[in-house]
């Protein structure tokens, strides 16, 4: 294993022992498929992420993006003639379209990533809160949803499903022209730029590809609770980032690991898990991710300067 | 030549959004009846005072080419904290002990970010959910209840308001007038150059953040005297508002450039237009999109006026 990775194996390893000490019943089946199910959106999310923070960038936006897709869905369904299909492929659009905007404003207006997303962030949850309607705030969905709930709620069509995507993004950042191209970006933009990559289309795949995640997490999300809530997504890209960070990927771009990103999740999952068990309130877990954050990013630091010294 | 160059690049970059503010609150003025009422002219104030107060730090910040996420966080976590102390009672204690809660949970911000080297948005959205957290468990999800409205001076009338400003003329006076205010816009600028030339970086750096977070729990101190009560996520999300009143008022996200006229005139575009949308029957809801819209089209115009 790439030593990227260790600390979040060591991580997950180390906290998987301890619960399954310390809670009783932590291995039961059908409670670690439901986690897995609800973590799946973020593994989806986590992927898209590793490839924006790889090229140097970042997208606080992804957990509105969810919660506009899951509302469009909710909207979709109930108070028009679409189909299922046609509704989930047009939430997903919108998902992709919010990645557009973050796309075209980042490479293509040349303007900082933290404030593009920033201002996506807060116009996608507005939308959500307007399209929904005044007083709304969940919307159940109807009938000719079911298919999507069973695909999301029962099968194991989700976990399945973000596996695939991890394999894919995996291959593709460390496979593809596209992948190393990510990297060199976020490594080097100008350097990048004058050895001929195509800059702007590269980043602007990124976040649309974002976009395109965050608008499927939206879609599962509202599939597993059954309803579609304005809500829906809160907090998310703090989960996402986390996850991404711990798993090794560098804030600074130029170096990341779609593996790495997705014990990172599998890592929140169990914690999430062992918490509930415990009966520790949300609250807990929040800071422990926080604190996680920081010590991720500082670690990140503290390997490149020992790299550093190795050069000199 | 001198007079020119300070006339082209100071005047005309707050005047365009002073138009806007002017022509927006005329908009309303004619449109609507209750905008100009003396009540709701006080509603606007107050609603300004705390997004304000902040405005100030995070536009130093800004400046210095970093962000702080984490205001209303630390606005809750120090308010609930020295909060319980006034509400028993011991009114100036409570108020320096928020002060100096504020102050530290600044300076840890800052310590993250020049001691250890953490890029300030990762720094500051790690503090913003712990402190959060850490806000509504101390809480236990109960409310703290000032019965006998013991904050009232600074929370009746037009004080929120006196507050607000008086904040920033002290942020103008510090910016324009100081050697450090100068050296946070040499840092922004360029901090490798500002270091080279003898700028200590990174104290400067550290101080600007600990600002930020004293003035997040004196903002925290205003609402509180404004309605008497506080709870944990009275404040949830105002970092957005706080963040959108600095970049719509001409401060460059990149660093080195910003006013802090340019921030008030930005304050109160962002209030004109939440309190506008609810008074022309517009979904108050609609306040957050347009808010987001505003931002995205704020920071292309400076992108724009720079190429």
């Amino acid at each position: 294993m790439n030593r990227r990775e260790t600390p979040v194996a060591v991580l997950l390893a180390a906290l998987t022992i301890y619960f399954s000490l310390r809670v009783p019943g932590f291995w039961d089946g059908q409670g670690l498929m439901d986690c897995a199910r609800q973590y799946a959106s973020f593994a989806i999310l986590a992927v898209g992420l590793t490839l924006v923070i790889g090229s140097g960038g970042i997208d606080i936006s992804v957990g509105s993006v969810v919660g506009l897709s899951a509302v469009a869905l909710g909207v979709l369904l109930t108070r028009s003639e679409a189909g299922l299909v046609v509704a989930c492929l047009s939430s997903i659009a919108v998902g992709s379209l919010f990645g557009l905007a973050n796309g075209l404003g980042i490479a293509m207006l040349g303007l900082q990533p933290v404030v593009v997303t920033l201002s996506t962030m807060a116009a996608a949850r507005g939308l959500a809160y307007v399209l929904a309607g005044q007083g709304i705030s969940s919307i159940s969905l109807p009938a000719k949803a079911e298919p999507l709930q069973t695909a999301a709620y029962i099968s194991p069509a989700p976990i399945i499903l973000a596996l695939t995507i991890t394999i894919l993004g995996s291959v593709v950042l460390t496979r593809t022209v596209l992948g190393r191209s990510i990297l060199a970006i976020g490594a080097n933009e100008k350097a990048a730029l004058l050895s001929g990559i195509r800059v702007r289309r590269i980043k602007l795949t990124v976040y649309v590809l974002t976009g395109a995640f965050a608008g499927l997490a939206g879609v599962i999300t509202a599939g597993l609770m059954s309803t579609a809530t304005t809500d829906a997504g809160l907090g998310y890209e703090f989960e996402a980032i986390t996850a991404v960070l711990m798993g090794g990927t560098s804030i600074l771009g130029g170096e990341a690991t779609v593996v790495g990103s997705v014990l990172g999740v599998a890592t929140a999952a169990i914690l999430n898990r062992g918490f509930g068990l415990l009966g520790l309130s949300d609250h807990w877990r929040m800071m422990c991710l926080g604190l996680i954050l920081i010590i991720s990013v500082l670690l990140d630091r503290a390997r490149k300067s020992i790299v550093e010294e190795g050069v000199r | 030549m001198l007079k020119r160059m300070v006339f082209h690049s100071k005047v005309p970059k707050e005047i365009p959004i002073f138009l806007f503010l002017v022509g927006l609150c005329t908009l309303l003025a004619l449109t609507t009846r209750a905008f100009a009422s003396a009540s709701n002219l006080k509603v606007l104030g107050t609603d300004a005072a705390a997004i304000g107060i902040m405005a100030v730090g995070m536009t130093m910040v800004i400046i210095t080419g970093g962000i702080d996420l984490s205001v209303a966080a630390v606005l809750a976590f120090a308010t609930l904290i020295g909060g319980r102390t006034i509400a028993n009672g011991n009114v100036f204690l409570g108020f320096v002990v928020t002060l100096i809660v504020g102050t530290a949970c600044g300076a840890l911000n800052g310590g993250l970010v020049t001691i250890a080297g953490v890029p300030p948005i990762i720094a500051t959205l790690g503090t913003l959910y712990i402190l959060q957290a850490a806000a509504t468990l101390l809480s236990g999800g109960q409310c703290i209840i000032l019965e006998r409205n013991e904050l009232g001076f600074i929370g009746n009338g037009f004080v929120p308001l006196v507050i607000m400003l008086s904040t920033f003329a002290t942020g103008y006076l510090a910016l324009r007038l100081t050697r450090p205010g100068r050296h946070i816009y040499a840092i922004g600028g360029n901090e490798e150059a500002a270091r080279l030339a003898g700028i200590n970086a990174q104290r400067l750096k550290l101080g600007v953040y600990a600002a930020s977070g004293v003035l997040a729990s004196l903002a925290g101190l205003v609402m509180m005297g404004i309605s008497s009560t506080f709870q944990a996520n009275d404040a949830l999300g105002y970092e957005l508002a706080v963040i959108a009143a600095v970049v719509i008022g001409g401060t460059s996200i990149t660093g080195g450039q910003g006013s802090i006229i340019g921030t008030l005139i930005g304050v109160g575009i962002s209030t004109v237009l939440r309190n506008g949308a609810i008074l022309v029957g517009l979904d108050a809801r609609w306040a957050q999109a347009i808010i987001g819209a505003a931002i995205f089209l704020a920071v292309a115009a400076d992108k724009l006026r720079k190429r």
